[in-house]
Order: structure tokens, then sequence, then C-alpha cells
């Protein structure tokens, strides 16, 4: 900190760290206080304060119905894209298997593809078999999309185990399955929940394949998305403010699993 | 806890990875309860048999038996074979207690007993007091200790322990190596031990097998290992030696040292008269500074070039006439004057002080 703050440089540095700061922020500083609004419409800034609009989200049967399926939705596409991440993961820190790097890079292919080209393929498949408008459809959409950041995060953990602790457990007395269990899982675990919470969000806040492949059941993206088109109704305002405090929570948990995975343990 | 040690056979042991050779010919018989140490330079196959005998590895061909039964097709954790890694190998999530106690909950040993018994092993490395704390609360020889108790608290009849004090540093690694000694005398398991580090195999050994190139130079007590190694390898990579070219003459059944323009009889057995690639192996401390008329089988004179003086002991390195530098060694008392640089000396040794050895190549040793 040897220079001080009057160069010019540094006050343009500084101004656009601001803007930036405040461009990131500004829905939310404007939806939360909106959230606790007592009037009628939305507005800002809100006269009164209530809790209303709150009270009307959890007494809306179709809002809950819907935050229950995202809920199923992102809690089934979690589980399969961990489960399956995690195996690929593995496969590709461990084997000698030919193509590897060329096999990494197609798992990170979801990422690049536009979302909608992925959800008008998933769309035109759906159509076909007879099996859109389903959950399980879009639970296995939705892992697709989170699979690469699984592989990410879990490869990431699994290339900092070492196998000779793996090695250790065998010559110890345990089975493959045991010693696999004991070390290399263990060591994965942070790791893996980190992906898994990581993968609900990817599905649960996901509007675009939703909406080719849900036409009558409909997830709480979608409403909130339909909604804000035809009527400005605070109740959004209300479940985006949860949604925010959920998210973020669960996001710091997140974070610290993961960081704590890529730490290399010394012992 | 005291476990008779297992005979652990080597037959033509052989490894390769596509085309190259690992491990060849690999034949060793342990006595049971014996410390075997393979040592070698790096790259030289030591892990590599180490893992054949754990089930790691899979031999490309020969036989691995012990106590007479065929371990080859048998798993891993079956082979009740223990094992010391030279990274610290401790699991990090469980605590020293759980570490330890691990070999046993694997065998199915009911709670209570197995940490009974964990606590007894880790009392014979004195770290019952950490029974508690997490792996990366020990310091590294503390951790390398509970690496033992965990390795031995099964009571396995071999211990198998891979370059274990190699992550030391060397003060460390001497107050280690006599504990390491203890604990084979309380537990009296076989153990086969690698180091590329050639005064620990002497210091702990009951035997030693000195590896190159994924083959064995020699198999043989620490001492006749040092005295009389098989071939000029040996002779070079344990301890300090000095060479000399060895021309035999297959006339007289001498062969001529030219550098320092003498001859030594050579015994009937030595191959050297047959030809090849040969020299005599002189120790440091086998070369004496030596008085007038106290002429010994070879005699020579040099002029010291540089002197370490380590107290009990001064090393030299001195040169011939010619500008060949050998080194020796002398014991000194109080009154032993120290050699200026320049000096001229009279050096000599006896016969019997020069190891005739072959240069051997490994593909044809
Ligand atoms: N999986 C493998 N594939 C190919 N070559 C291998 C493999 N494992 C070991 N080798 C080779 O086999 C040889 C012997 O290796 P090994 O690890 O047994 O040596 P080492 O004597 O234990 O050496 P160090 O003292 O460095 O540990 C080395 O040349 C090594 O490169
Ligand atoms: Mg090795």
């Amino acid at each position: 900190m040897s220079r001080k703050m009057g160069n010019p440089g540094s006050i343009l540095l500084t101004a656009y760290t601001v803007a930036a700061i405040v461009f990131l922020f500004f829905p939310i500083l404007i939806v939360i206080p909106m959230s606790f609004s007592g009037e009628r419409f939305l507005g800002f800034p809100p006269k009164t304060l209530g809790l209303r609009w709150y009270m009307n989200y959890f007494s809306d049967a179709n809002w809950i119905e819907l935050t229950l399926r995202s809920l199923r939705v992102g809690l089934g596409s979690s589980i399969l894209a961990s489960v399956l991440g995690t195996l690929t993961a593995l496969a590709l820190a461990r084997s000698q298997i030919p193509f590897k790097k060329a096999i990494t890079a197609l798992f990170a292919a979801p990422v690049v593809v536009p979302t909608v080209i992925i959800a008008l393929g998933v769309f035109i498949f759906a159509v076909r078999s007879r099996i859109n408008d389903s959950e399980l459809t879009l639970i296995a959409a939705h892992a697709t999309i989170a699979l690469p950041f699984v592989v990410m995060i879990v490869g990431a953990a699994a290339r900092q185990v070492d196998p000779t602790y793996e090695k250790a457990a065998r010559v110890l007395g345990a089975g493959p399955v045991k010693a696999f269990y004991y070390t290399t899982f263990r060591a994965l675990m942070p790791a893996v929940i980190s992906a898994a919470i990581f993968s609900f969000f990817v599905s649960f806040d996901e509007l675009i394949i939703a909406l080719f492949v849900m036409s009558e059941n409909h997830t709480l993206p979608i409403r909130i998305w339909s909604d804000l088109r035809f009527e400005l109704d605070p109740t959004i305002a209300a479940i985006s403010t949860l949604l925010i405090v959920f998210t973020t929570a669960a996001m710091i948990v997140a974070d610290r699993l993961r960081r704590r995975s890529a730490r290399k343990p010394d012992a | 806890m005291t476990v008779g040690g297992a005979t652990v056979e080597f037959e033509k042991i052989r490894k390769t990875y596509g085309d190259f050779v690992a491990v060849d010919d690999f034949t060793l018989t342990t006595e049971p309860g014996e410390f075997v140490t393979l040592l070698g330079p790096s790259g030289s196959g030591k892990t590599t048999v180490l893992n054949m005998l754990a089930g790691f590895t899979d031999a490309t061909a020969g036989d691995i038996r012990v106590n007479g039964q065929s371990v080859l097709s048998v798993p891993t954790e079956k082979r009740n074979v223990g094992m010391v890694f030279q990274h610290y190998s401790l699991f990090p999530h469980m605590s020293v207690l759980d570490n330890v106690a691990f070999p046993l909950r694997m065998r199915s040993v009911a709670r209570a007993e197995a940490r009974d018994r964990a606590l007894k092993a880790l009392a014979m490395v004195q770290l019952e007091s950490t029974a508690d704390r997490m792996p990366d609360q020990l310091s590294g020889g503390q951790k390398q200790r509970v690496a033992f108790a965990r390795g031995v608290v099964f009571e396995p009849p071999v211990l198998l322990m891979d370059e274990p004090l190699g992550a030391l540093d060397l003060k460390l690694r001497e107050a280690m190596q006599l504990e390491l000694k203890q604990i084979h005398k309380t537990v009296g398991c076989t153990i086969i031990f690698v180091t590329h580090d050639q005064s620990e195999a002497l210091t702990l050994s009951d035997r030693i097998v000195v590896m190159r190139d994924g083959r064995i130079e020699q198999v043989d007590t620490p001492n006749r290992i040092y005295d009389r190694p098989a071939n000029k390898f040996v002779a070079e990579f344990i301890g300090q030696t000095n060479f000399f070219a060895l021309e035999s003459e297959p006339s007289t059944g001498a062969g001529n040292l030219p550098e320092l323009g003498s001859s030594i009889p050579l015994p009937e057995s030595i191959d050297a008269r047959a030809g090849g690639d040969w020299w005599v192996s002189v120790r440091p401390e086998k070369i004496l500074r030596i008085a007038e008329g106290a002429e010994r089988g070879i005699n020579f004179d040099a002029a010291i070039d540089e002197a370490l003086f380590l107290g009990n002991e001064v090393h030299y390195q001195a040169s011939l006439p010619g500008g060949r530098q050998l080194q020796f060694r002398e014991q000194r008392g109080p009154d032993t004057p120290l050699l200026a640089r320049q000096a001229a000396v009279r050096l000599g040794f006896d016969y019997s002080d020069a190891i005739p050895v072959a240069d051997t190549h490994p593909a044809s040793a």
C-alpha cells in the first residue's frame, strides 16, 4: 500500500468496482424492501411495511405445489448428477483410459452449449418418446447440465486424494469397497456435498428447459416468469427474497465444503 | 505382542511393464523373524518387490510364498502383512487411536478389545498420550511411529517398510532407527525394509539385498557386504572406497596395480585371471600412514590435498605423483599431528585389504 489513493488510475478503478457492485446488487436492493411492502401493488419504495405478501405466498396452494415440484426436481437431479458425476470424476482421475483429455473436455460440453439448444433437443426427444411434461424427464435434463459442475468440483478434489491411503487400508485388511469408503470417499465427501448443493440450484432456478418440457406441470421459475409478464405481484418479491436467503446460505455452505476438500491434507 | 516371523520365499520373480523389465530373477528366502533390507539406487525395483508381496502389483513370472504357501492369488487384504509407507499414510479424518485400531476393526475384533490392543501398540512407541489427537496434530516422527504401531498391531508375521524414515531429518532418523530395532525385538516379525540409505541398511539389517536395475547384486550380512563386496557396484554403493585398476598377469598369477606401481598376488579362485574389467577396492580406513622400515604389502608416496578434521578421526584426500586422488582416514589421539596441505606422506595397505572386484554390467550379471 505504498501508493496513495490519489492517482487517477486508482480512482477510476475504485469507481468502476463500486459501480460493478451496485449493478450486481441493485436488483437485490430493490427486491428485498419491496417484499416487505404493505401496499396492494408492486412499487418502490414501499409506503407501508408488512408481511402480507409472504402470507400470500404460503397460503396459495398453487405456489406451494410448484415450489414442492421444483424442490423434488432439484433434489432428484442433484442426486443423479452427484452420483454420476462423482463416478465419472473418479474414473477420470484414477484410471489410465485412452483419450482422457478428450473425454474430460466432452464432460464440460453442457456448459458451453446454449441452454436453449439443450432445451430444444430435450423437447424434441421428450415429445417423440412421449415423456414430456414429466418430472423424471426434467430431472434427467437438469442432471445433464449439472453434471459438468460435479465432475469439475469432485475431480479437483479427487486429484488431491493420495491413492496411498487406499493402498494402506487394503494392506491393513480392508476389502476394495471398505478401503474406498474409509479413505477416498471420506476425503471426497465435502466436495460431493458441495457439488450436490450446486447441482440442486442449477435445477431449482432453471427456466428454459422447464418451459420447453413442462407444458402443464409448471415449476416455480415458470410461474415467476409468467406472472411477471402479466401482472406486478409483490408476492414474487417475497419469493425472490426467500430464494436469495436460501441460496446464499446454501452457497456459503457449499463453498466452505469445496474449499475444505481442495486443501491438501498433510497427514 | 510377540509373533513368530514368517519365512518369505521369492522364487525367480520377474516384473515387466511392456518391454521394460523392472524386476528380474529375484530369488530370496528370509529366515523367520529376520530383518532384511532391500538396498539400491532409485529405480532399482525395491518398491516393486514390496508391492508384489503386498499384492498391489502382479508378478509377471515366478512365485512368492509365505510360510510355504503361495500368496500370488490371495487378495491384498487377506495376505496379512503389515506395511509402513514413506509418506505418512495415517488416515487424516481418523483419530490416532482409530487409525491404530483400523486393522483390528477390519478383522472384526470387538471395539473394546481393539481399543485395548491399539493402546498397547501405541504404548510400544510411547505415544499413548496422543491417542485422541488427529494425525495433523502430530510431528513427522510421531506420525511415523503411529504408522509403525498400526503396521504391527494385528501381529502380522511379515512387516513391509518402504523407506519409512526417508522423510525425516538425519537426527530424528537415527533415533527412529533405534526405536525400530526395539520394535523388531519386541514383535519378532519378519521385516522387509526398503531404503536407499546405505548406512541405514548397515545399521538395521540382519541381511542386505543390494539391487541394481531390477536384479540382485549381492545378498549378505552387513559386514560381509562391506568387507567382501561381490563386485565394483556393491563396493561403491556401500561405504566409501578407493578403486585402483587391476591388470592380471596370467603367467605369474599376480595382479598389477599400474597406478601404484606395484602388484598383488591373486588367489586362484579369482576370475580376474581370465580377464575382464577388474579393480581392487581399498577402504579409506585400510590405507595407513607408515613409518620408515615398517612397509606393508603395498607402499607408495602421496601428497596431502585436503584434511577434514572430525574430532576422533581425520579424513584426508591425497594425490599420487601422477595426480590420481585417493581418500584415507586416520584415527587420532591427543598427540597425533594434523598433516598440512602439500605434506609428503608414505602410505600403505595390506594385500588382504585390497579386494578384487569386477565391474560387471547388469545385463551380464
Ligand atoms: N506402473 C509402472 N509402469 C511402468 N514402469 C514402472 C511402473 N512402476 C514402476 N516402474 C518402473 O520400474 C522401475 C522400478 O521402480 P521401483 O519403484 O520399484 O523403484 P525403487 O527401487 O523403489 O526406486 P525409489 O528408490 O526411487 O523408490 C523404475 O524404473 C520405474 O520407473
Ligand atoms: Mg521406491
